[in-house]
């Protein structure tokens, strides 16, 4: 997942797309270190565990799970595990072609 | 007067297990099968760790398939079953069969778990070993017909209140998974955040959040809904809303590096 989704917020830096990830492993002070590391430069939500609130809220019970929500925020597409990169892409580009017409 | 009436009551159980034929314990050696539960348990925990450890470890593709191909399980299933048997109709048993069942699921085959299952509810149906049961055994529900009904006679006459909201709990997600009882599914969760709302779950969190959650996905969360807001703090501590990018599309992630 996360080199796919490097080259997807790169190529897609000046289109109307955010990647948003809700993630679970720890508090700001210990996941931020990490994403730094991994050189992941994209939003994080910090629900701290698998049963954080957004995770509970939300009934994720695989990880990960993707919602892809359209530019006027209608979820579109869900997925629990990947659908694979090549499908991401795809759905993905369809929807900013749509929001840029 | 005191050794007398223990060797009484020593015979009388001796006469119990003849009469059923089966190897129910004396009370003197409870103690001892208890250790040996909780020492079969440790080996266990133990080879599991070397193995997700192994996992984490892993650097190539070929090197995780190795790691994902031990079966933690398989070397202590017999040892398992043998306890189970010595110490048949106490708690420890009851502990013996849970672990069978959970890890028949996990790293075995269906089969050993349905029966480990069976004797559970026939058996120990108030015991606390039920819990974790309860709250794997729906998964591989629709494999077998008994499932469901083993959870509903749980939850209806488990005098643990745990076991009844976990088996409750477990009956919704097996019947969630097709549509024909969906909306049975739907009324049990609702059921459950009016009655058990406070139970723990497995996971962390209670019947209860666990319960509204699944409510709250089928009313809000399916394709062509409008998305429900999310607010929550970044990494660098600063709050924000997923309402903030309205106008973009937006890939939502729940993840961990784990």
């Amino acid at each position: 997942m996360l080199p796919h989704e490097k080259a997807l917020v790169k190529r897609l830096a000046n289109d109307p797309f955010a990647l948003l990830g809700v993630n679970s492993d720890g508090d700001c002070e210990s996941v931020l270190p990490r994403l730094q590391e991994e050189g992941i430069n994209w939003r994080n939500a910090i629900d701290v565990t698998p049963s954080g609130d957004w995770a509970t809220k939300w009934n994720v019970q695989g990880w990960p799970t993707l919602y892809l929500i359209d530019a006027e925020g209608v979820i579109r597409e869900k997925w629990i595990g990947s659908p694979g990169d090549d499908v991401l892409d795809q759905k993905i580009d369809e929807l900013v072609a749509e929001a840029k017409s | 007067m005191m050794n007398l009436a223990h060797g009484v009551g020593g015979l009388s159980i001796a006469a119990v297990c003849l009469a059923f034929g089966t190897a129910v314990s004396q009370d003197d050696d409870l103690p001892e099968l208890q250790n040996r539960l909780e020492n079969l348990r440790e080996e266990f925990r133990v080879a599991e760790r070397s193995r997700f450890k192994a996992l984490n470890d892993a650097e190539t593709p070929q090197a995780t398939s190795a790691a994902a191909a031990v079966d933690p399980w398989a070397p202590l299933r017999e040892r398992f079953d043998t306890l189970a048997f010595d110490a048949s109709g106490t708690e420890v048993a009851a502990g013996a069969w849970a672990t069978i069942c959970v890890n028949e699921l996990r790293y075995g085959t269906p089969a050993p778990a349905f029966e480990a299952f069976g004797i559970l509810i026939n058996d120990h149906p108030n015991s606390d070993e039920l819990i974790p049961v309860v709250g794997v055994i729906w998964s591989a529900g629709r494999d077998n017909p008994h499932t469901a009904e083993g959870l509903r006679q749980l939850s209806e006459d488990s005098e643990n209140r745990d076991v009844r909201g976990g088996a409750l709990f477990g009956l919704a997600k097996l019947l969630e998974s097709a549509d024909a009882t969906k909306d049975e599914a739907f009324e049990i969760y609702r059921k459950i955040t009016a009655d058990y709302a406070d139970v723990a779950s497995t996971r962390g969190s209670t019947l209860g959040e666990m319960s509204a959650g699944a409510l709250f996905e089928a009313e809000h969360l399916q394709v062509g809904m409008a998305v429900p807001d999310i607010a929550s703090v970044d990494e660098t501590n600063a709050a924000f809303k997923l309402s903030d990018y309205k106008g973009k599309v937006v890939l939502v992630d729940f993840w961990g590096f784990w």
